[in-house]
């Protein structure tokens, strides 16, 4: 991978010299940037570890905090798929996780004696299936129409949660789902498992699709597909790509994946309620989404980790703290639209050219 | 020579808004055929591009394409039977670079755009195939620049090499040498005679040098109709060209 530009090719844009004399100086951490974010992948391989470890050396409130922060975190990633990959900003994004965490939790209901990662990929499959369903509506929708579509979307699915009550517990939610005895694999039990188990149990689920979904988007034919329509969706069109496909494709990975997190949100809450699948969830999560970062496929990791922390400390202190929170919001958006992840990558940027 | 008609217009008309753009055009192209596409501003050259690709759907008539009827076929399915165009107005990917670009175009030749089980950067074919397109357009020292940083007429050669990438039987360009200096055009004039072999082309162009360097035929569109078609030399001597299109040009 030579940058070294011919005697007749450089005169034509002298505008490029300096870019290139600095990339030979960097060549091999741009090489490797190229293909996967170094500073990204050193960052989560650290974050992951911690993550796993957390049981290990932290009080039984963080645990429980951080089990809630990484359903979110998944949750805002899925949001963050159609909004980073698609350019599509989703209203009703909560459907999908609320319609998994009620689905999950009939299942642990009725089938508890069946390993729970299974149920949890039913209901998150299920999620999947709904979003080729509903992305059929939406995706052919551009800007404001595709919003106002997910919007009346997650207006019915919270309706429908409220008002069927003989499924949904309506205002009650549902509790007393979960089996005194998990299954986690056929002839594997855990009798009454401990807060750190199940937190490890989410964990087993969670960080293997987060990662796929990554690997997907990022080193795939398909994640270039998907990337190809997001830039330019006419000339992709004209080149031979069937635009719709790909985007309701990558609709369908984003609704599994909240199905994902929505069904370990039950799990872990054992505790299901329209707060899971109300119009409010669905703006939370664009606000951890951007608080986070929308541009670094992890950064809505930090926006629901933020939010975990901030209902946590200051709700403590004032009632009012989603006011507060809110208006850190707007401040990030209109100080820094790139959101926590957007900020620490430019400072690492200064640093590594320096 | 081959003499199968690789596309056919029978008479197609579009309108906008009640106004008539075209009306009723018939036109056929012969395997390997190079036809140059002239016309004044408004004349219909570009619907008519669009109509051929699908970017608009036609209010009357047939389009077919190597005897097949493509009139109601989406853009992505007649592009696959093997048309492909450029753009008057820039279209390319602009947040990747010249490789990435061309690679987009060769993934989808290939069937493999949506491939999940292997790594993108893993499929050497696919990259070196780029970097061959990219060198036919003498954009081989630029590979890894980003879109967004090439001067305007390398941006134009991008945008053939991505049609090039494809390897369609038909070829549309429309106004390649739009914006571009008399020197960048003599270029781009060389790039396409040495690119474009027995392939059959279309091109829509208002620069008459590059018309006449690239054209066996050429058809002349005013108010939505074809005024004259025959070889250059024909259309340049045709009364109703010079008086209507090539004016006090000629005179």
């Amino acid at each position: 991978m030579s940058h070294d530009s011919n005697a007749a090719f450089e005169p034509a844009i002298p505008a490029l010299r300096p870019k290139a004399e600095r990339r030979a100086k960097f060549g091999w951490l741009r090489a490797a940037r190229n293909e996967v974010d170094l500073s990204g992948t050193v960052s989560t391989v650290v974050l992951l570890g911690l993550l796993i470890a957390a049981p290990l050396f932290a009080s039984r409130a963080t645990v429980n905090d951080l089990g809630q922060a990484v359903c979110l975190g998944l949750f805002a990633i899925s949001f963050n798929i159609i909004f980073k990959y698609s350019g599509l900003l989703s209203f009703g994004h909560a459907a999908f996780f609320g319609f998994a965490a009620y689905a999950e939790a009939l299942l642990l209901e009725h089938y508890g004696n069946l390993p729970v990662p299974l149920l949890v990929l039913a209901a998150g499959g299920g999620a999947a299936l709904l979003g080729i369903f509903l992305g059929q509506i939406c995706v052919r929708r551009q800007g404001a129409y595709f919003s106002m579509t997910t919007l009346a979307i997650g207006a019915f699915f919270y309706s429908a949660a409220f008002k069927w009550s003989v499924v949904t517990g309506g205002t009650d939610g549902l509790d007393g789902f979960m089996p005194d005895s998990l299954t986690i694999l056929p002839g594997w039990q855990w009798d009454g498992p401990s807060l750190s188990q199940t937190y490890w149990l989410v964990l087993s689920i969670l960080i293997p699709a987060a990662l796929a979904a990554w690997a997907l988007l990022a080193l795939t034919p398909f994640g270039n597909a998907v990337r190809a329509v997001q830039q330019n969706e006419t000339r992709a069109k004209f080149l031979g790509y069937n635009t719709h496909v790909v985007k309701l494709a990558n609709f369908t990975l984003a609704a599994g994946l909240a199905g994902i997190a929505g069904a370990l949100w039950a799990v872990d809450n054992a505790f299901v309620s329209t707060d899971s699948i109300d119009l409010t969830f669905s703006t939370t999560v664009i606000i951890m989404a951007f608080l986070g970062g929308t541009g670094w496929y992890w950064g809505p990791v930090i926006g629901a980790v933020l939010y975990i922390a901030a209902s946590d400390w200051l709700s403590a202190s004032t009632p009012h703290w989603q006011i507060w929170f809110g208006l850190a919001f707007i401040a990030m958006v209109l100080v820094a639209p790139g959101g926590i992840a957007g900020l620490a990558a430019s400072a690492w940027r200064r640093l590594g050219l320096r | 020579m081959m003499t199968a008609p690789v596309l056919e217009l029978q008479g197609v008309s579009k309108g906008f808004g009640g106004v008539p753009v075209l009306r009723g055009i018939e036109l056929t192209l012969l395997a390997g055929e190079r036809r140059g596409l002239i016309g004044p501003n408004g004349a219909g050259k570009t619907t008519l591009i669009n109509l051929i690709t699908g970017g608009v759907p036609a209010d009357a008539g047939n389009i077919l394409f190597r005897g097949r009827p493509i009139t109601a076929l989406p853009p992505h399915r007649r592009n696959r039977l093997g048309i492909g165009r450029s753009f008057q107005i820039l279209s390319l990917f602009a947040g990747m670079t010249v490789l990435e670009n061309i690679r987009n175009a060769i993934l989808r030749r290939r069937g493999l755009e949506t491939l999940i089980w292997r790594r993108l950067s893993r499929i050497e074919a696919v990259q070196a195939e780029a970097a061959h397109y990219a060198g036919l357009v003498g954009l081989g020292d630029a590979l890894h620049e980003p879109v967004e940083t090439l001067p305007y007429g390398m941006q134009r050669r991008l945008d053939i090499a991505l049609v090039l990438a494809q390897e369609p039987e038909l070829i549309i360009l429309d106004e390649p040498a739009a914006g571009l200096s008399a020197a960048e055009t003599r270029d781009l004039i060389a790039v396409l005679q040495a690119v474009i072999g027995e392939r059959t082309l279309l091109l829509v162009e208002h620069d008459m040098d590059v018309v006449y360097a690239l054209s066996d035929r050429i058809t002349v569109l005013d108010y939505g109709r074809v005024l004259a078609e025959g070889a250059p030399a024909e259309v340049s001597a045709n009364e109703d060209v010079r008086r209507i299109y090539l004016g006090e040009a000629v005179d």
